[in-house]
């Protein structure tokens, strides 16, 4: 077994950290307070091929494999982690299952655009009374003619307001349950689709995240996404993919604490020596150290799965739910390392903080992870 | 023999101290080498040259080519093995070009130049301000640049006399024209890049008052203004590009010169990786003087005015 | 338009810190990266081959074979060709830019030479200027801004307290300040691409620069401490500010 990145990867993570460092972290405070969408950064992405990561070549992709997926999401959620939610959703949940299920005229029209950041990606699973259940979905979508008509809304769509392409999941057929759902290719200016006023979040606060709301939306036949009532399928399978983005998004919310706090306890002087010098604080950044290392491992190891080709819903899971659970409690002694000044805006723990505790909630909950783990466990 | 050249009066001072130093020390004599008019010559040998070549038929302008084949011709005719040029950037280029042409050991920047057991050692800063180095040449000829102020002029010698001749030499013929010469205009400099800056904090007490803070980042060639949250984020009296701290930018000049600013931690963050950090403030028990390596306890506005004053002496 | 960049590889200075034990910097395990300066050099010599609309820019490098993967870097930003010489056990500022003249020589047809004005680790800002002498071609250093066209390029130029225009037919050599250009960051598809970019490893007897000694050397490389001096005057300002005046030139930093 070899745990070593090849030098592609480290020039990659080095060009990436690089962008991060100069172009990412400078606008990360502003975009957390005002509520601003990273608009400038993602044509930036673009012009380096990070939003076209994981789309092959032949669409106008990098073609990169998943684990150097993973440490490009990480780098760019270790300055901000808003830009890394909204460049992990349209990699991996948009770019993907089109990828994966998309017909080659799907693929043709649409994944150009998303590589050269035309138009950003976004997901529309989540309803208002169907988040993990999808089972109890409302949206409806009709086939008149040659058109779906789709009716109903998502909710806590990342990108909701500025997503071009959106991959949004419908009933077609009420009898057949979860076997009853369908996928489709939706774009902003389809006929019918609008979307709702920014939510007002606790973190990641720069990913505009909003109500979609279809009213008669007409979306092409052509744009059904995989077979009729294969939806529930291809939201599982892009959700397991998704929770490594998140997984790595929270990697890097959780090495930013770390970063923040090695910086801070090597300048912050009490009695008269750095607080470094003390044995509870190397503790909690002996400890932090070895968490997110760990986290970073397990997320290397799911997108290795991953690329492999098999089923990798179990390691994908343990990925986010320990990478998650990671962010929150390091992000948490990052606070602690950093005293009462750590609670004030002006130091950037206090952000991380807030941003950590959605990567426990989206994509499936901790709870939800725990359930696939198990279920893969106890069958 | 020595050889003295600079295109900087007064560095051509400390140039010519360090020279006879080590010429008396070695045995030897001072030339000192002016390119162009020979004005300067007489006064020269005041402070300290035995001889002054003045070198004539050379460009208008400086041009580092036809200076260094002047410089060549006059090493060789001489014979020097210690040459000291003044660390201007164009004496810089100079000595390196020097170097390269007569395949000769040369070492920019020197902060000291001695004798140890009888060999010429000069010591100059490097890993950016971080440590220092201690060289010694292999080669005959030795060229040390010397940057201003390292070494204290000696005292004018009107009675010293010495010779001064007029010479020519050899010049090759180059491609490149200097089309024009202008006076640097001061330009902001980004802060993160800047080597010099001047810091005014919630000590200043009138926009207005930032004129000072200017003069001063005019006179040590700074042009670069830095300040502490206050002046930016509340008072805006200057804009966010200048602001240094945990929310500001992060710099790290080789001088650092705070004024009216009392040091929260936050602003320490945005410059503590500077090489040399200097404190003006009237409370003796800042925080900033904690992190300076100067510290003039007292009113800014009777200490800058007064820093300014001395900075222009100099 | 040939094009030739000499790029240094050094450690990251940011990352140097002095051992309080030895009170020696530590340089062993410290990233490295290609000389900044360098990397605008590289910048410029892409914009000059952007604008002219042909032409080749290779690199040449003096250093150990882990450069290579920095040079890479290069290749990815744009560069066509690398070229990686060792350096001899013992070399200074004469050894290596022979080695560069010798490189650029063997190469043979150039027009222009681009070099950072100095690297960021010892700053001196021989190489240019060096190679320059050793090859008797014009130099224009601390270049801000150019202007290159087929037959010649125009630069403006920091001296410090004056700015020089400056104009050569080719060959020339140019060195650049950290103000003429950002370099740019590669894509992730110019990073896949430069895996079929070449870079040579070339020899000092390829060079035709065999046997070469140092003219220079480094008896001992101090630590300057981290601690700040913390020196404060109260007193008397006249007699308090021209003697920080005088402390302050004597460290160096007042130019």
């Amino acid at each position: 077994m070899k745990l070593e990145m090849s030098e592609e990867q480290v020039m990659i993570r080095n060009m990436i950290r690089e962008f991060a460092e100069k172009e990412i972290a400078p606008l990360a405070a502003e975009l957390d307070e005002k509520e601003i969408y990273p608009a400038e950064t993602l044509k930036k992405l673009a012009a380096l091929g990070i939003l076209g990561t994981i789309i092959p070549t032949e669409y106008g992709g990098a073609g990169l494999d998943n684990v150097t997926y993973a440490m490009v999401i990480e780098e760019i959620s270790r300055k901000c982690a808003s830009t890394g939610v909204v460049t992990s959703v349209h990699n991996s949940l948009t770019a993907w299952p089109l990828i994966k299920y998309g017909t080659e005229e799907q693929k043709k029209k649409y994944l150009p655009i998303l590589a050269s950041g035309e138009k950003i990606g976004a997901f529309g699973g989540t309803e208002a009374n169907a988040g993990t259940d999808l089972g109890a979905m409302a949206t409806t979508a009709v086939l008149k003619d040659d058109k779906y008509i789709i009716n109903g809304s998502k909710m806590f769509i990342t990108s909701g307001p500025r997503a071009g392409i959106i991959i949004v999941f419908a009933v077609t057929d009420k009898e057949a349950g979860a076997r009853g759902i369908s996928a489709f290719i939706v774009e902003d200016t389809f006929k019918g689709n609008s979307a709702g006023p920014p939510i007002e979040k606790m973190g990641i606060r720069g990913s505009l995240t909003s109500e979609l709301i279809f009213e008669d939306m007409e979306v092409p036949k052509e744009n059904l996404l995989g077979k009729e009532g294969a939806g529930f399928k291809i939201a599982l399978s892009t959700l397991d993919g998704g929770r490594i983005g998140i997984a790595s998004q929270a990697v890097g919310i959780a090495q930013a604490a770390l970063d923040e706090s090695v910086e801070y306890a090597m300048q912050r002087q009490q009695f008269g020596k750095p607080i470094a010098k003390f044995q509870a604080i190397q503790w909690m950044i002996a400890e932090m150290a070895t968490k997110v290392e760990a986290a970073r491992y397990l997320v290397y190891h799911a997108s290795y799965k991953k690329d492999l080709g098999g089923r990798f819903s179990k390691e994908a899971a343990m990925a986010k739910l320990f990478a998650s659970e990671t962010a929150g409690e390091v992000t948490s002694m990052a606070v602690q390392v950093h005293g009462g000044y750590g609670y004030t805006r002006e130091y950037t723990v206090e952000r991380l903080f807030r941003d950590a505790k959605i990567t426990e909630l989206y994509e499936g909950t901790s709870e939800v992870m725990k359930m696939v783990i198990a279920g893969s466990l106890l069958r | 023999m020595v050889l003295v050249y600079s295109d900087n009066e007064k560095l051509t001072r400390e140039l010519l101290a360090k020279g006879r130093e080590l010429a008396d020390a070695l045995g030897k004599k001072v030339t000192a080498v002016v390119i162009g008019p020979g004005d300067a010559a007489d006064e020269m040998i005041k402070f300290g040259a035995d001889k002054v070549i003045v070198a004539e038929g050379g460009p208008e302008t400086f041009k580092a080519e036809e200076y260094a084949d002047i410089l060549a011709g006059a090493i060789e005719e001489a014979g020097s093995n210690i040459v000291l040029i003044g660390s201007t950037k164009a004496g810089k280029e100079l000595a390196s070009r020097l170097g390269g042409k007569i395949g000769a050991g040369c070492i920019i920047d020197c902060n000291r130049v001695y004798l140890d057991s009888g060999e010429l050692t000069v010591e100059r800063v490097v890993y950016s301000g971080n440590a220092v180095s201690v060289e010694r040449f292999n080669s005959e000829v030795k060229i040390a640049t010397v940057p201003c102020k390292a070494f204290d002029p000696l005292e004018k010698d009107d009675g010293r006399s010495g010779e001064v001749e007029k010479k020519t030499y050899q010049v090759g013929e180059y491609a490149s024209i200097v089309a024009r010469v202008q006076e640097m205009v001061s330009q902001g400099v980004n802060v993160e890049d800047a080597q010099i800056i001047i810091a005014a904090g919630r000590g200043l007490k009138n926009r207005e008052d930032l004129k000072m803070i200017e003069e001063l980042a005019e006179v040590i060639n700074g042009h670069t203004l830095g300040c502490s949250r206050p002046i930016a984020a509340d008072l805006k009296w200057l804009s966010e590009d200048n602001w240094i701290g945990l929310s500001g930018h992060k710099v790290k000049p080789k001088l650092y010169i705070a004024c009216g600013i009392s040091g929260q931690i936050q602003h320490i963050a945005g410059m503590r990786d500077s090489s040399i950090i200097v404190a003006i403030n009237k409370d003796a028990d800042a925080p900033i003087f904690k992190s300076a390596d100067y510290g003039i306890v007292g009113d800014l506005y009777k200490v800058v005015p007064r820093l300014i004053e001395e900075l222009k002496k100099q | 338009m040939n094009i030739i960049v000499c790029a240094k590889q050094v450690v990251d200075v940011s990352e140097v810190k002095v051992d309080p034990s030895t009170n020696k910097p530590v340089l062993t395990g410290i990233p490295k990266k290609i000389s900044d300066i360098d990397k605008n050099a590289v910048e410029e010599a892409i914009k000059i081959k952007e604008k002219i609309g042909s032409g080749k820019i290779t690199t040449i490098t003096v250093g150990p074979p882990d450069a290579k993967e920095k040079i890479k870097e290069l290749l990815a930003m744009g560069v066509d060709e690398g070229i990686l010489i060792p350096a001899p056990e013992e070399f200074d500022y004469h050894v290596v830019s022979s080695l560069l003249a010798g490189a650029i020589e063997k190469i043979g047809e150039y027009d222009l030479i681009l070099c950072g004005e100095a690297s960021i680790d010892m700053f001196s800002g021989q190489m240019g200027p060096r190679i320059a002498g050793i090859l008797n071609i014009p130099q224009i250093t601390y270049a801000l801004k150019t202007d290159a066209s087929d037959d010649r390029i125009v630069a403006e130029r920091n001296l410090g307290d004056k700015m020089v225009t400056t104009e050569s037919t080719y060959p020339a050599l140019v060195t650049v300040t950290k103000e003429i250009n950002e370099p740019r960051l590669p894509s992730l598809m110019q990073i896949l691409g430069a895996a079929r970019k070449p870079i040579h490893d070339w020899t000092a007897e390829d060079v035709g620069k065999a046997g070469l000694s140092a003219m220079t050397r480094t008896l001992d490389v101090k630590g300057v401490p981290m601690e700040r001096k913390n020196i404060n005057f109260e007193e008397d300002l006249d007699e308090a500010v021209p003697k920080m005046v005088e402390m302050l030139a004597k460290d160096g930093v007042l130019n």
